[in-house]
């Protein structure tokens, strides 16, 4: 009896003890809650009682050349002073991995396709579609570039081995907080991550496509009516590189028409394949000197992306005898991404051209090993790709093929409708062979003195194509629309095309100096925010998203501004004053006929009539305005929405659907399909729609809805843990307004930068320098962010300047 | 007496232990104590569950009052939405219980192999008798 009670109690215990120490515990999902609630290991070691561990620290790190002191700012900013730039990056590898080593861990599984290894099941689809499209690979043709280049490389591994330094000290207990409930262990780092992070960027900026959808409208409408509906170009547009600008080269290699192009009737169901966000986009400028009231040059950012927590950007300042700069990086990759140096300042926003082209692929035998490329029999190149899953015993094994035009992406998906069909990426080519890279671009920028440091800079960088301002000390303001654009014939990449034909390829690149660019426009500053490029003048043809309505607003308002101070520059990128809302609501009210509307209706009326077109989180009329415009779109092109989802069709452009309202109001596309006795016009939409918003809203309002509950502002944490997250933030924006607070998108940092001898420069971005959610740090900026305040940036002369105070110095040697 | 000094040691060695040791050598300590300490199997689940309920809470509650609740709070709303005292509760009730376990056990091993006088038990299952005879 006693042996059993003494077996009894030692199996429960020992029983207990394993489930608690074990992750997912019979696959019940829950980490192992011994080991996380442990005081000293656990959770509890990230509950910071400072933002900072140490006020002073020597570190010893294997690996550097020289001696570095790193200087920590109240808001956790590393202020990194090293003899030169390569030690300076192997401390900002330290305290970057410092802060947010899961993010860096976890960014890069996420591009790589590795999330299933740590995350089981759930995640394998996501890591399949990653290998099947191939960027793991594009990650190593670029590694293998970076590998071959004198000025990337040392840097890159510098970078890395700072990382791999601080990896180095890690024990359990002091893991970052995600690898605790993920119940996982930080693996170092390598170049190739770092590569991949470049490739995880070029897919959120650069992947989006249309094909598929530009293709099933195509069938559906006919070629007339698709014209008719899918222009593609806004007349109203004010392009990047203004209209005054002349193309004075002669272009090469624009080819006609293609004769064996071939337009596919068919229909191309829905991809499986998830695209970023739409809604991203951002915006730049650069005012010269003669229109700000110091004189002096200002250059402004704010890059709008999908908002996360711990943070997308990381300030650092690095100063080294060459050079003293200051801004934000993305953690995984070396140098200062956007930001300003003693001399220059530069501010990115992305390019909206099509860089990603579907071909269909000819088959010539069942197995799919074989296709037709003009008169010859091709061999598709099959790679075995290993996926590994926790939790499962055998990793799962793609077969991934490559076609001439790039990955088969659809190929192993059971009984895919794309069996056929493959991708063109840009940015998974391989590059050319030259010095340096986009490392070496960003290295070169923060070393840039002037514009022609700049220009040179910019030439070693392909991926994702950036809108690239400049500004400098010296009076200087310029903006280069830079990357690698593919020569396309007109129409090319719009569609679907035949990859039997390789008159359907590309027709090389365009060259450097033809790229849209200007210096010194005459109308005093440069100014970006992803619409098109440049005007229909431009010689060569290009396709893709672009915005219509933001970067036309900040144009006029830049023009209209003089004597320009660092304030009005704040309120423009916080503006909420959307262009779009300006346009539509006349032309909405224009529409609607006043006879038969309620007291309720008329009050509606009034609310748009004297409207300020401002996205306040805190007025009702942005809802109506926004469900007022939704519905008017939605009944207008029901002959879309009346398409089974499996089938995703183009939906035209926002600028196209108020200028049909405007110019063709009795259009058929204005009929609806499901009254058939009836020919409705635009006007009849209008009020159809007014009627539906004003009953299905009115009692919302009563009950206090508002603009803040319909945008949803947010910043998830990246494992979408919602007490990680900060919700339901009370921000004035919109997603066609300067300030485009959209759910979860947003401004991920703001910076406004005056230069001259004294550089005066602000930002503020939603999170903290520190990742870990239990330290203060973490979100501490969130509420300046979202009331549009500012962080005067530290910018230190020399590693005792104090004129901000200092939490910290470290200091680094081998 | 006895079980004022097992406490005491639970808490000086457990804490020890969490030092050098994964989390889980606590349930090495309980064990050890309980056997030597223990006078009755309720006196070492008590022992064992104040013991690491106090070190556990304690360490907790320091760690949780620097940190003003930041994070616990937080992760409290993954647990049922506990609020942060409650999450120092938990983590101070489930320590207690492993100790209270792994005191016992230890106790219990003291019985089953070491206790000679104790004759309320002698004739029963004959596994005792052959785990007796082993010996």
């Amino acid at each position: 009896m006693r042996l059993f009670r003494f077996l009894f109690f030692g199996i429960l215990t020992f029983g207990l003890t394993w489930v608690l120490n074990t992750y997912q515990p019979f696959g019940v999902p829950v980490p192992a809650l011994g080991a996380l609630f442990d005081p000293v290991a656990g959770f509890w070691a990230n509950a910071d009682a400072k933002p900072l561990s140490a006020d002073q620290l020597t570190l010893h790190a294997p690996g550097m050349q020289g001696k570095v002191e790193v200087i920590f700012d109240e808001r956790l900013v590393p202020h990194i002073f090293a003899d030169n730039f390569k030690d300076a990056v192997f401390a900002q590898g330290y305290v970057t991995a410092m802060h947010r080593l899961w993010q860096m861990d976890i960014s890069y599984r996420a591009g790589a396709g590795r999330l299933s290894e740590v995350l089981g099941e759930r995640t394998l689809e996501n890591d399949q579609n990653q290998r099947r499209k191939g960027l793991l690979r594009a990650a190593k043709v670029a590694f293998e570039a970076l590998k071959a280049s004198p000025e990337d490389w040392p840097i890159v591994e510098s970078y890395t081995a700072g990382v791999n330094a601080y990896i180095a000290t890690l024990t359990p207990g002091t893991y970052p907080l995600e690898f605790k409930l993920l119940g996982y262990k930080p693996e170092p780092w390598t170049a190739l991550k770092t590569a991949v992070c470049f490739k995880n960027m070029a897919e959120t900026l650069c992947y989006r496509h249309a094909d598929l959808p530009n293709s099933n409208a195509r069938a559906l409408f006919g070629p007339a009516l698709f014209d008719f509906l899918y222009p593609s170009y806004n007349p109203k547009q004010s392009p990047v590189i203004p209209a005054t600008v002349k193309w004075d080269f002669k272009p090469i290699g624009i080819a006609p028409p293609s004769e064996k192009i071939n337009l596919f009737s068919q229909s191309w169901p829905k991809l499986k394949m998830p695209m970023p966000d739409e809604s991203l986009g951002s915006n730049n400028w650069a005012v010269a000197g003669s229109k700000t009231a110091s004189g002096r040059p200002i250059i402004c950012n704010d890059p709008h992306l999908n908002l996360t927590l711990p943070s997308i950007w990381y300030e650092t300042q690095i100063h080294t005898p060459e050079t003293n700069v200051y801004g934000v990086t993305i953690p995984g990759l070396p140098c200062v991404i956007i930001g300003f140096n003693e001399n220059i300042g530069w501010a990115v926003t992305n390019v909206g051209q099509d860089v990603l082209d579907w071909y269909a692929i000819k088959w010539l035998d069942d197995a799919h090993t074989t296709y037709a490329y003009d008169d010859q029999k091709k061999k598709v190149d099959i790679q075995y790709d290993t996926v590994f899953v926790r939790g499962r015993k055998e990793p799962v094994i793609e077969a991934l093929k490559f076609t001439v035009w790039g990955p088969v992406a659809f190929e192993n998906a059971p009984k895919s409708p794309y069996r056929g069909l493959a991708m063109h990426w840009l940015a998974a080519e391989k590059p050319e062979k030259r010095a340096f890279y986009e490392v070496g671009t960003f290295m070169r920028l923060n070393k840039a003195k002037n514009y022609i440091d700049y220009a040179t800079a910019l030439t070693g960088y392909d991926a994702p194509a950036q809108n690239f301002a400049f500004a400098c000390r010296d009076g200087d303001i310029a903006l280069k629309v830079n990357g690698k654009f593919p020569i396309k014939t007109p129409g090319q990449g719009r569609f679907v095309q035949d990859g039997s034909a390789s008159s359907n390829a590309w027709h090389g690149y365009i060259p450097r100096p033809q790229i849209p660019q200007v210096l010194n426009p005459e109308r005093g500053f440069v100014a970006s925010a992803n619409q098109n490029s440049a005007s229909p003048a431009y010689p060569y043809y290009y396709n893709g998203e672009f915005d219509d309505y933001r970067g036309r607003l900040i144009n006029r308002r830049l023009a209209e501004l003089n004597k320009i101070t660092i304030q009005d520059m704040m309120q423009l990128q916080t503006s909420s004053y959307s262009l779009l809302a300006e346009e539509a609501t006349p032309l909405l009210l224009k529409l609607l006929p006043r006879n038969g509307l309620n007291t309720a209706e008329k009050a509606l009326v009034k609310e748009l009539e004297t409207w300020d077109y401002k996205f306040r989180y805190d007025a009702t009329t942005p809802v109506v305005f926004q469900a007022l415009m939704d519905s008017v779109y939605r009944f207008t092109f029901d002959e879309i929405l009346y398409q089974p989802e499996s089938v995703e069709l183009a939906k035209p452009r926002t600028w196209r659907f108020l200028e049909l309202l405007d110019l063709t109001p009795d259009h058929a596309i204005f009929d609806q399909l499901a009254t058939k006795n009836k020919k409705e016009q635009a006007s009849d939409l209008v009020l159809e729609a007014f009627h539906q918003v004003a009953r299905e809203w009115a009692p919302k309002f009563k009950a206090g809805f508002n603009w803040r509950q319909q945008n949803k502002a947010e910043v998830r944490h990246l494992a979408r843990i919602p007490a990680f997250t900060r919700s339901d933030l009370a921000i004035s924006g919109y997603r066609q307004a300067p300030n485009a607070s959209n759910g979860g998108n947003g401004p991920s940092w703001r910076m406004v930068v005056e230069l001259g001898p004294e550089v005066k420069a602000y930002g503020v971005f939603p999170g903290g320098q520190s990742g870990n959610p239990g330290n203060p740090n973490y979100d501490a900026m969130i509420p300046q962010w979202v009331k549009g305040e500012y962080n005067e940036l530290f910018f230190m002369k020399n590693a005792q300047d104090r004129r901000q105070k200092v939490l910290a110095k470290w200091t680094l040697a081998k | 007496m006895k079980s004022l000094l097992a406490i005491v040691l639970i808490v000086g060695l457990g804490y020890l232990s969490g030092l050098f040791l994964p989390w889980y050598g606590f349930v090495g300590v309980a064990f050890i104590v309980g056997m030597l300490l223990g006078t009755k199997s309720y006196q070492a689940v008590f022992t064992g569950f104040l013991g690491m309920f106090l070190l556990w809470g304690g360490l907790t509650w320091a760690k949780n009052a620097g940190n003003a609740g930041l994070l616990a709070g937080k992760m409290g709303q993954l647990f049922g939405h506990l609020g942060a005292t409650g999450m120092v509760l938990l983590t101070a009730l489930l320590a207690g219980l492993l100790g209270g376990f792994a005191a016992l056990t230890g106790y219990s091993f003291r019985e089953a192999f070491f206790s000679k006088k104790d004759t309320r038990y002698r004739r029963r299952k004959s596994s005792s008798r052959k785990a007796y005879a082993r010996r």
